[in-house]
């Protein structure tokens, strides 16, 4: 009895405590912006919002966030047959804690159609006109992500890896098995639920990222978020509703995205 | 344990911390290293040294986040606000207009604004509102397009002889998207160009939504049948003026534009454009207007920032603004009502090599748009050329 | 058993070249494409354009954000994190699974959210709103790992405690505390590191008031390719001091030079 009221009294602390937490304003934060959009729609304000960039944010996100947590993935299970004193991660570490801002500045510089990569190519013969950055299929964006996602993923990969599993690794090797048969029928598998949970927060942070799209992204189509923060700053009050609403459509993607994957690792067990 | 406590309680009562009496906080767009690098020195020093204010300058990525964030200070009721003093113009003084956000007309209060010629249409007149005092005139800025002399040996003077040689030499030119500013100025000067100086100031005088909507069309095809022959076949329109200049000092665009004559001379002298950089204009004429400094109705420190805005306007920040290793923005101070030694003063500043006579400039000044209509154009732009 | 460090090192190159490129954009204000070395090089301008007291304002308003977004998360993730492990029973368990859908949420949220009510309670324009409206985001990055601890851990020392009939209090300040500090400075690094990061609720909740770093560096985006180089420099420059600090005081990163998650 005593326990039953002293877990009753716990549980009602910690919905009180999340409550005036910062989650409880970030609840007041979403139910803020969904009645500002939602009760306040219009026609005219549902001009401004695109089918086209919807679709393209999300794709490209899904992109980004399927090849960085692929080559991720595999970096990963490359560097875990290493010896632990062979492997020194420095650089990662640094393009960890460096801003996302930053990093899209050096994509920037590098990859730009008068970057330093095309210079490089230029002293070998090699001429191109192809713009990498700020091309309408998102090229920069991915790349971008790609190569500031995947330190994160190899590092919380191997952080939350399992050192059980490495025997099956090594059983599947004697039998004959090869690097990407080893990689997806064993180590993939094994790791489900860490490789959902990292796509999962990938995603959303991509989705929601607004600098990166903005620097590296083209006149049209536009990301969402940096269409949403246009609207936002615009003084037409159309503009401003349709802001609100693609922050929630944004906010609800992430979120059934999120219980899809989950749903289909809860099959796939 | 207890210091850091401590530590974080001081930090938690600094951070509700207030501006001091003499401070004034000016919110100006950051983009330009060479304007920031001038205000943070010579003005805040001078301000300092001279009337003890203290100047905290406010970057902006746009102009439009401070009006923004002022029509939110007024809806909410706020009335100590964060800007002392904003610098505009256009359509961004007239939300500021419409939407009741300035302070009083404090224009005629300042002792400098006598030598201004108020009277003169491109003062009093800001894109093609009459500001009544409410803003301060504070440079102006006219239209230029800039080019490699060495590489272009033959320079268009009429828009037709534009055309021409961006047809034959394809790749070599292109424009900032618009909603950038300079981007926007090259769109309207070129409705301006296509109709010629009488149709263009015809439509400025009697100005109807009806008419812009008939003459729009122009515009579009002319920019649509330059368009292959732009930069990357205009995939891709540059979304500043700073990554235009980047290109032509990477030199894989031979023409650049810029809204400020002393541009050119200016980016000579640091190195970043060619030497042979030179400006031009054409027959067809020139878009020119005058820029502005506001007081918001919400200004935690108005007399202060009126202070600020009168110095400002003084002969010695005038020429020193003037000056192409600061600024190279042009005077708004009327010649004629200057004392011989502060003329003098303004006369002498050498614009360089690159920047073309005040003369030739004059002669090619062709108004500016209504500012109610700028968004218009900018929407369609985007409508017309970018969506596919 | 594949064991060739050298193909490793490939890749710590690769980025060290993304990386340490800028140095060549710093070379002279102009280098027509497609030089890779320029005419002259003149670094004479650099120095004297830049700023610096702005710069280092600017780093130290980031660095009083980043310190109340730790205080304001600590505050409520320690006892979150308690009730959480110590009660795990299903509505338990959902509450945990709830609080952690703001790492999913897009950083315009808060900042849109928030506004208003900031404004109304005249707090806009502060360090404190900014380190308020970051929180919101923020939180599960400390509360994750000190939850993951005290799962892991147990409570068996402090039920040895209170039955040799310790307070609670104490209890918690002499035996949960002191085990606490590896998950507490690892989440105070990613809090950091998530407060640096972030430009649009610092620019829209700071009001124009609160000069971090994002957004001092903002505008200076539309530049030519040597301002935006040292700008990129400017903003490794304090993330690499917190990592330095971090990793040698704190040995946040391990013998084997990973940045390993100590939950």
């Amino acid at each position: 009895m005593e326990k039953q009221h002293n877990s009753k009294i716990a549980l009602l602390s910690l919905i009180f405590l999340a409550l005036i937490s910062p989650f409880g304003l970030f609840i007041y934060a979403f139910f803020n912006v969904a009645s500002e959009s939602i009760f306040a729609l219009t026609e005219s304000s549902l001009d401004h919002i695109s089918i086209y960039e919807l679709i393209f944010s999300i794709s490209i996100s899904a992109i980004a966030t399927f090849i960085s947590v692929i080559f991720g993935g595999l970096l990963s299970f490359y560097l875990l047959s290493f010896r632990k004193k062979d492997l020194n991660l420095g650089m990662l570490n640094i393009v960890l804690v460096l801003p996302h801002i930053g990093f899209a500045y050096i994509i920037f510089l590098v990859f730009s159609d008068t970057g330093f990569l095309f210079r490089f190519l230029h002293t070998f013969g090699v001429h191109s006109n192809v713009s990498l950055v700020n091309d309408t299929y998102g090229i920069g964006i991915i790349l971008n992500y790609v190569l500031k996602e995947i330190p994160f993923i190899v590092l919380y990969l191997l952080a939350t890896n399992n050192t059980k599993n490495q025997n099956f690794v090594l059983a599947a090797k004697d039998l004959g098995a090869g690097f990407l048969q080893c990689f997806y029928k064993i180590y993939m598998p094994l790791n489900l639920l860490q490789f959902v949970s990292i796509s999962i927060v990938i995603f959303a942070f991509i989705l929601g990222n607004y600098e990166v799209p903005f620097l590296l992204g083209s006149n049209s189509p536009q990301f969402l978020s940096v269409s949403a923060l246009n609207n936002f700053q615009s003084i037409n009050i159309d503009q401003n509703i349709a802001s609100y609403l693609k922050v929630v459509i944004i906010f609800v993607t992430s979120f059934i995205v999120s219980i899809l994957l989950r749903l289909i690792f809860r099959s796939s067990k | 344990m207890k210091y850091l406590i401590i530590t974080i309680i001081s930090l938690l009562f600094s951070s509700i911390t207030f501006a001091q009496d003499n401070t004034v906080r000016f919110a100006l767009w950051g983009g330009n290293e060479d304007i920031n690098h001038w205000i943070d020195t010579y003005v805040s020093s001078e301000l300092k040294n001279k009337h003890d204010i203290l100047l905290e300058r406010v970057p902006l990525s746009d102009t439009q986040d401070a009006i923004q964030k002022l029509i939110r200070d007024k809806r909410f009721g706020r009335e100590n606000g964060s800007i002392d003093l904003l610098w505009l113009n256009g359509e961004n003084f007239k939300a500021m207009k419409d939407n009741d956000l300035t302070w009083k007309p404090f224009l005629y209060e300042l002792e400098n604004s006598k030598y201004i010629d108020l009277k003169n249409p491109t003062i009093a007149n800001d894109f093609g509102i009459e500001h009544l005092g409410y803003e301060a005139p504070w440079g102006s800025a006219q239209m230029v397009f800039i080019y490699d002399s060495a590489k272009v040996t033959n320079p268009p003077e009429t828009l037709d002889q534009l055309t021409n040689w961006i047809k034959e030499n394809p790749g070599k030119f292109i424009y900032p998207a618009p909603p950038d500013f300079t981007g926007s100025v090259f769109i309207r000067q070129s409705l301006a160009n296509i109709l010629g100086k009488e149709a263009y100031d015809n439509l400025i005088n009697n100005f109807s939504v009806n008419r812009l909507e008939q003459e729009l069309p122009k515009l579009w095809s002319w920019l649509k049948e330059i368009e292959p022959y732009l930069y990357q076949e205009g995939r891709f329109y540059p979304e500043s003026i700073s990554k235009l200049h980047q290109n032509f000092s990477d030199g894989t665009v031979w023409m650049t534009m810029d809204y400020y004559p002393s541009t050119a001379q200016r980016m000579i002298d640091k190195g970043i454009f060619p030497k042979t950089a030179k400006t031009l204009v054409l027959k067809e004429g020139a878009l020119a207007n005058t820029h502005y400094v506001t007081i918001p109705f919400n200004a935690s420190h108005k007399e202060n920032a009126k202070t600020v805005v009168d110095f400002l306007l003084g002969i010695d920040a005038q020429a020193s603004k003037l000056n192409s290793d600061n600024w190279g923005d042009f005077s708004v101070l009327d010649m004629s009502k200057l004392s011989p030694q502060d003329a003098e003063k303004l006369q002498s500043v050498d614009l360089g090599e690159a920047t073309l006579s005040l003369e030739i400039l004059n002669n090619a000044k062709v108004q500016e748009f209504p500012a109610e209509h700028i968004s218009m154009i900018e929407e369609e732009w985007k409508s017309n050329i970018i969506q596919r | 058993m594949i064991n060739n460090p050298r193909s490793f090192k490939i890749i710590n190159i690769f980025y060290l070249i993304l990386l340490g490129h800028l140095g060549f954009w710093l070379l002279a204000p102009r280098i027509p494409y497609p030089r890779l070395i320029p005419d002259t090089i003149d670094v004479s301008g650099l120095i004297e354009l830049q700023n610096f007291d702005l710069f280092i304002s600017a780093l130290f308003n980031s660095l009083l954000v980043a310190v109340l977004v730790i205080a304001i998360t600590l505050t409520f993730a320690v006892p979150l994190a308690l009730l959480l492990s110590k009660h795990q029973t299903k509505v338990g368990k959902v509450i945990s699974g709830l609080l952690y859908i703001p790492v999913l949420a897009p950083v315009l949220l808060p900042a849109f959210g928030l506004y208003e009510i900031f404004i109304r309670l005249d707090i806009i324009g502060t360090p404190l709103s900014v380190a308020i409206a970051q929180s919101t985001i923020l939180l599960p990055y400390m509360l994750k790992p000190i939850e993951n601890y005290l799962s892991n851990k147990g409570f068996y020392l402090e039920n040895v405690a209170a039955d040799l009939g310790e307070s609670k209090g104490r209890t918690f300040l002499k035996i949960t505390l002191p085990g606490l500090i590896s998950p507490i400075l690892f989440g105070s690094f990613l809090c950091v590191i998530g407060s640096f990061n972030d430009y649009i609720i610092a620019f829209l909740i700071g009001d124009l008031n609160v000069s971090t770093l994002s957004v001092t560096l903002y505008p200076l985006i539309q530049s030519d390719n040597r301002i935006t180089s040292i700008i990129t420099i400017l903003f490794y420059v304090g993330p690499l001091i917190l990592l330095a600090l971090y990793s040698s005081k704190l040995k946040l990163i391990g013998k084997n030079g990973n940045l390993y998650a100590r939950t």
